[in-house]
C-alpha cells in the first residue's frame, strides 16, 4: 500500500486524535447541568489545557523538523501527528470556549487558530497533489537541466540567426532577450508569459506581445514563405523547431515554479499566523487571570 | 511623443550591428527585465535600473530607480538631464543623445557591450526567486501587533486610569477586549458594564464578596443572614453567581448547590416517607431519589386559650391527607360529560371547562381565588321566592342572612295582611304563607316564615348543598350557621411551579389540566388534586426524558421575600456602611 503521512502506522495518530476528541466531548458534556459550558469551569480549564499543550507541540514541528540528529521519533510519524492532532484542535479548543465567540483577544486566538488549521489544510492538500504533477511536469528532467537546454536552444537559435537575414537575426535575438520567466508573484502562480519581441515595421523596430511564442513563430513562418536564398528556407525551418522547443521549455518551467509556489505559499501564512496564535494564547491566558 | 533609439551592439569593441527603434511614450524603462523597454544585460545592470523620460521642453531626463546609479564623467548620478552630446554609462554600456530626426521628438543612441550578455541562470535569477511574502516578518509585524493592542495598551489603561481615560475617546483597545463572555443583563449598567475594575479590582484576584457587596448592599431577599450553614465569610458570591457564562445566565443551577448541604435531610425526609434510605445524594428528580411532594394544609390548632387556622404540612402519599375547608363540591360533577353546559363563544354550548372557573394569577403559578360571584353565581342562582324571582339572597354568613330573611318575610307579612284575598281551591300568591301565619299577628308571621325559610336553606336545599352547616344550640330561633371556607392559596409553599409552559405549550389543550389534576374522578371537595411526585417524574425524571431534567433550583426558590439585605451579612472585610444603610 502506498504509504504517506496520512496512513502512517495504521493511522495510529488519527486514533489517537479520534479518542482525544471523545474525551473532550465527554468532559464537554459533563459541565451539564452544573453550569453553561464556560471555559472558566474545571472542565473548561481541562479542555483549555488540552488544547493550549497541544498547539505547543504541534508549534514543535517547526524547530524538530530541523533537528536532523533527533531521536524523537521518526519525521513522518512526527508530521502524521502534526496533522491529525491539529484537526481535532480546533473542534477541542471550541468545547473549551463553549462555543462563545466576541471581539476580544480570546476569540482573536481562536480565529488565528482556525487561520493555522485552515492553511494548514490547503499545505497538506498541496504537499499530496503537487509534487506528483511536478514529477510528471518535468519529465525525468531537473529545472537546472531544462534550463541549461534553454541555454542551448537559444546558442543555436542564435548562431542560426546570425546566418539568415538581419531582420530575422535581430527578432530572435530580441525574441530570446524578452523571453520571460517567473517575474512578480502573481506572474509566478498564475504562470503569465509576458514575452515580447522587437518586430520590424516600416519604421523601425516596434515592441509586440510574444506570449507563447507566437509572435516570433509567425514571424518566421512569414520569413519562410518570402525566403529566396540558398538554404534560408533550410535555417528558417530549423529556427522555426527551436522557437516550438523553447515554447515548450518555457511553458514547463513556468509550471514548476507555480507549483514550487503553491507548494511553498500556504507556509508564508501557516508560519506568522502560528507566532501570532501563540502571542493571542499568551494575552487570553494572561488576562484570564489577571481579570479572574 | 515618438523617440528614436538607435542600438548599436558592440563586439570585442567592433561594431556588430546598428538597428532603429521607435518608440512612442513619454517614458521608456531601462534594465535587464525582459519586460523593460530597452533591455541591457551585464553585472552591473538591474532589472528595473532608470527610466528615461521625455520632457514637454523636449529634454530627456535620466532617473535612476533604487540604489542602482547612472555614471557620467562627472561622477556618478541619480538625476541626469541630457544635452545634446552627453553620454551616460549604464553598466558596460553607454546612452548618448543624438541630432533628432525628423518626426522625432527625441534621439538617442545606445551603445550596447554584446559581450555582456550574461549566463542564462544569472539573467533569470531575479525572475526565478519564488516571490513568497517573507513569514518570518509577517510573523514578527503580527505578534507584535496582538501584544501591543491586546495587553500592553489596556494594561497601561488599568494601571494609568489618566491615559485610560485620554484614549477612550479615540478606537484604541482597552480591556474590554478582554472580556470573556457576555455580562448578564442586570449588570448592564453604567459603571459597570464601562468599568472592568468596578468588580476586578485587584489583579489576579478572583472577584470577591466585597466587591458585589459594594453595590449590593441594600439587595434583600438574600439569604446570608438567615440561612443556616451559609454564613461563613468565606462563602464566595462567585460560588453560586458566575458571571462572564453564555447564556446570560448569573445563577448557578447546580444540584450540588443543594445538596452539599441537603443531602442529610432529603436522605430522612425521603426515608420518612417509606422511599428508599439512600437517595444517591438526591443527584436526579426521580421517584427512588426525591422525597414525595408535602401540601400545605390548613388545620385548627390550638393557639394559647383559642383555636387557630395554622398551616401544617402533609405528605401526599398517605391516604389521610385531605383538605378540610367547610366546601362540598364535586369536581367530577361538574366535568361530567354533557350534563353541565355554558355558553360558548360563537353563541352555542359547550362542557364546563377547568378554565372556567380557574384563572390563573399573573405570576404563572397560581390561580386567582375562587369565589361565589366569580364563578358559581352564573349557574347557582340564589333566588328563594317565587314571588320575586329576580331576588337573591345575598351570599354571607348566617347571622347576617337571618337578618335578610327576618327583613323580607316582616315585609311581606305586612303586605299579605293588607290584602283581603281568600284561600281557595286553586293556588293562589301567599297560600301557605297565610297558612303558616294563622293565629299570629304580622311581626310573629314574619319571623316564623323567615325561620321556615333559614330552615329549608341550612337543612334542606341552599346553603347546605355547597357549604359545610352547623347548628348552634341555645340561640333559639338563629340555629344555624355556615363554617368558615378556609381554601389554600399556595400548597407547595417551598416550590415554584409556572404553569404557563405546561398548559400553553405545544402540548396544551384543556386535556393538559386534567393530565396533572385528576379532577374529572374527585367526588369530593376534601379531595386533593395536586399532582403527586410520579406525576412531574414521567416527565420531567431525568432517567426517562434528559432533556426534560430539573435542577433544585428549577422548582425550589432560594431567595425569599422578606428576607434582610445583603448589608445584615457583610463579611468583615467589608468597609463600614454610612448610618442608616443596609439595616433590614
Amino acid at each position: 500500500m502506498y504509504s504517506n503521512v496520512l496512513n502512517y502506522r495504521g493511522k495510529r495518530y488519527l486514533w489517537l486524535a479520534l479518542g482525544l476528541l471523545l474525551v473532550s466531548v465527554l468532559l464537554y458534556l459533563s459541565q451539564r447541568p452544573t453550569l453553561p459550558p464556560n471555559g472558566g469551569s474545571w472542565q473548561g480549564y481541562v479542555l483549555g489545557s488540552i488544547a493550549l499543550t497541544m498547539i505547543l507541540w504541534l508549534s514543535w514541528l517547526g524547530i524538530r523538523k530541523r533537528r536532523y540528529q533527533s531521536n524523537l521519533g521518526s519525521l513522518q510519524g512526527w508530521t502524521s501527528a502534526h496533522i491529525y492532532l491539529g484537526i481535532v484542535v480546533p473542534l477541542i479548543a471550541t468545547l473549551h470556549g463553549a462555543f462563545q465567540f466576541g471581539v476580544n483577544v480570546h476569540t482573536l486566538a481562536w480565529a488565528l487558530m482556525c487561520l493555522v488549521v485552515l492553511s494548514g489544510f490547503y499545505g497538506l492538500y498541496a504537499y499530496l497533489r503537487h509534487p506528483r504533477a511536478m514529477v510528471e511536469n518535468r519529465a525525468n528532467q531537473s529545472f537546472d537541466e531544462r534550463l541549461a537546454d534553454l541555454a542551448a536552444a537559444d546558442e543555436k537559435a542564435l548562431a542560426l540567426g546570425a546566418q539568415c537575414d538581419p531582420g530575422v537575426d535581430a527578432v530572435i535575438t530580441s525574441c530570446i532577450e524578452r523571453s520571460a520567466l517567473g517575474g512578480g508573484f502573481w506572474d509566478q502562480l498564475l504562470q503569465r508569459d509576458r514575452s515580447t519581441v522587437l518586430l520590424p515595421t516600416d519604421r523601425g523596430e516596434r515592441m509586440s506581445d510574444n506570449r507563447n511564442q507566437d509572435a516570433v513563430a509567425n514571424y518566421i513562418a512569414d520569413s519562410l514563405t518570402r525566403s529566396s536564398k540558398a538554404g534560408e528556407a533550410q535555417r528558417l525551418q530549423q529556427l522555426l523547431a527551436i522557437v516550438v522547443r523553447r515554447r515548450e521549455l518555457l511553458c514547463r518551467l513556468r509550471r514548476e515554479i507555480s507549483l514550487q509556489l503553491r507548494l511553498k505559499l500556504w507556509l508564508s501564512i501557516h508560519i506568522p499566523a502560528t507566532v501570532a496564535l501563540l502571542a493571542a494564547l499568551l494575552v487570553h491566558i494572561f488576562t484570564v487571570f489577571f481579570y479572574w | 511623443m515618438a523617440i528614436l533609439i538607435r542600438k548599436t551592439r558592440l563586439k570585442n569593441g567592433a561594431i556588430l550591428d546598428q538597428r532603429d527603434s521607435e518608440f512612442h511614450s513619454d517614458t521608456l524603462t531601462l534594465g535587464s527585465d525582459s519586460h523593460s523597454d530597452l533591455q541591457l544585460f551585464g553585472d552591473d545592470v538591474a532589472p528595473r535600473h532608470a527610466t528615461l523620460q521625455l520632457e514637454p521642453s523636449g529634454h530627456i531626463t535620466l532617473r535612476a530607480l533604487g540604489e542602482h546609479a547612472l555614471e557620467t564623467d562627472a561622477g556618478r548620478l541619480d538625476n541626469i538631464e541630457l544635452e545634446p552630446g552627453d553620454s551616460v554609462r549604464l553598466g558596460p554600456h553607454r546612452i548618448e543623445l543624438i541630432e533628432v530626426p525628423p518626426g522625432f521628438d527625441a534621439a538617442l543612441e545606445l551603445r550596447v557591450d554584446d559581450d555582456a550578455k550574461p549566463d542564462i541562470r544569472h539573467r533569470y535569477a531575479e525572475a526565478l526567486r519564488l516571490k513568497l511574502p517573507s513569514g518570518r516578518a509577517l510573523s514578527y509585524i503580527s505578534a507584535l501587533l496582538i501584544i501591543v493592542a491586546g495587553l500592553a495598551i489596556p494594561l497601561a489603561g488599568y494601571f494609568q486610569p489618566e491615559f485610560a481615560a485620554k484614549t477612550q475617546s479615540l478606537p484604541t483597545p482597552s480591556d474590554h477586549l478582554w472580556l470573556s463572555g457576555p455580562l448578564s443583563d442586570p449588570h448592564h449598567v453604567p459603571g459597570v458594564a464601562d468599568n472592568c475594575q468596578s468588580c476586578h479590582s485587584t489583579p489576579f484576584k478572583q472577584v470577591g464578596n466585597a466587591e458585589c457587596s459594594a453595590c449590593h448592599q441594600h439587595t434583600t431577599a438574600h439569604f446570608i443572614a438567615p440561612h443556616p450553614g451559609v454564613t461563613d465569610n468565606a462563602e464566595q458570591c462567585t460560588n453560586c453567581h458566575k458571571e462572564h457564562n453564555e447564556p446570560s445566565m448569573l445563577i448557578v443551577s447546580d444540584n450540588a448547590l443543594c445538596i452539599n448541604c441537603h443531602a442529610q435531610s432529603l436522605q430522612r425526609s425521603a426515608g420518612n416517607i417509606g422511599q428508599s434510605d439512600t437517595i444517591a445524594a438526591a443527584t436526579a428528580f426521580s421517584e427512588k431519589t426525591h422525597p414525595g411532594f408535602k401540601v400545605a394544609l390548613l388545620q385548627l390548632q390550638q393557639g394559647g386559650d383559642e383555636l387557630v387556622w395554622q398551616r401544617v404540612a402533609k405528605s401526599l402519599d398517605r391516604p389521610e391527607t385531605r383538605e378540610h375547608s367547610n366546601l362540598k363540591f364535586s369536581h367530577q360533577l361538574h366535568l361530567a360529560g354533557n350534563e353541565i353546559k355554558v355558553s360558548g363563544a360563537g353563541g352555542g354550548e359547550r362542557n364546563l371547562q377547568c378554565a372556567d372557573c380557574h384563572t390563573l394569577a399573573p405570576d404563572g403559578e397560581h390561580f386567582q381565588p375562587i369565589t361565589m360571584e366569580s364563578s358559581c353565581q352564573r349557574c347557582h342562582s340564589l333566588d328563594f321566592n317565587d314571588q320575586q324571582p329576580r331576588r337573591e339572597l345575598p351570599h354571607t354568613d348566617g347571622d347576617e342572612l337571618y337578618y335578610y330573611l327576618e327583613e323580607f318575610f316582616i315585609s311581606a307579612a305586612v303586605k299579605m295582611r293588607n290584602s283581603d284575598s281568600e284561600p281557595a281551591e286553586r293556588w293562589v300568591p301567599n297560600w301557605e304563607m297565610k297558612q303558616r301565619c294563622e293565629g299570629l299577628n304580622t311581626l310573629e308571621c314574619g319571623q316564623r316564615l323567615a325561620d321556615w325559610e333559614a330552615e329549608q336553606l341550612f337543612n334542606k336545599t341552599g346553603c347546605i348543598n355547597c357549604h359545610q352547616v352547623s347548628k348552634v344550640d341555645g340561640q333559639t330561633p338563629r340555629r344555624w350557621q355556615v363554617k368558615p371556607v378556609r381554601l389554600v392559596q399556595d400548597w407547595f409553599i417551598s416550590s415554584r411551579f409556572d404553569h404557563r409552559p405546561h398548559v400553553l405549550g405545544p402540548e396544551g389543550t384543556d386535556g393538559a389540566c386534567l393530565s396533572c389534576h385528576q379532577a374529572d374522578t374527585s367526588e369530593h371537595a376534601s379531595d386533593i388534586l395536586m399532582p403527586k411526585l410520579d406525576t412531574c417524574v414521567s416527565c420531567h425524571g431525568s432517567e426517562q426524558h434528559s432533556q426534560r431534567s430539573l435542577q433544585c433550583v428549577d422548582c425550589h426558590a432560594f431567595h425569599r421575600d422578606g428576607m434582610p439585605a445583603m448589608a445584615s451579612g457583610l463579611p468583615q472585610s467589608h468597609p463600614p456602611l454610612t448610618p442608616g444603610e443596609g439595616a433590614p
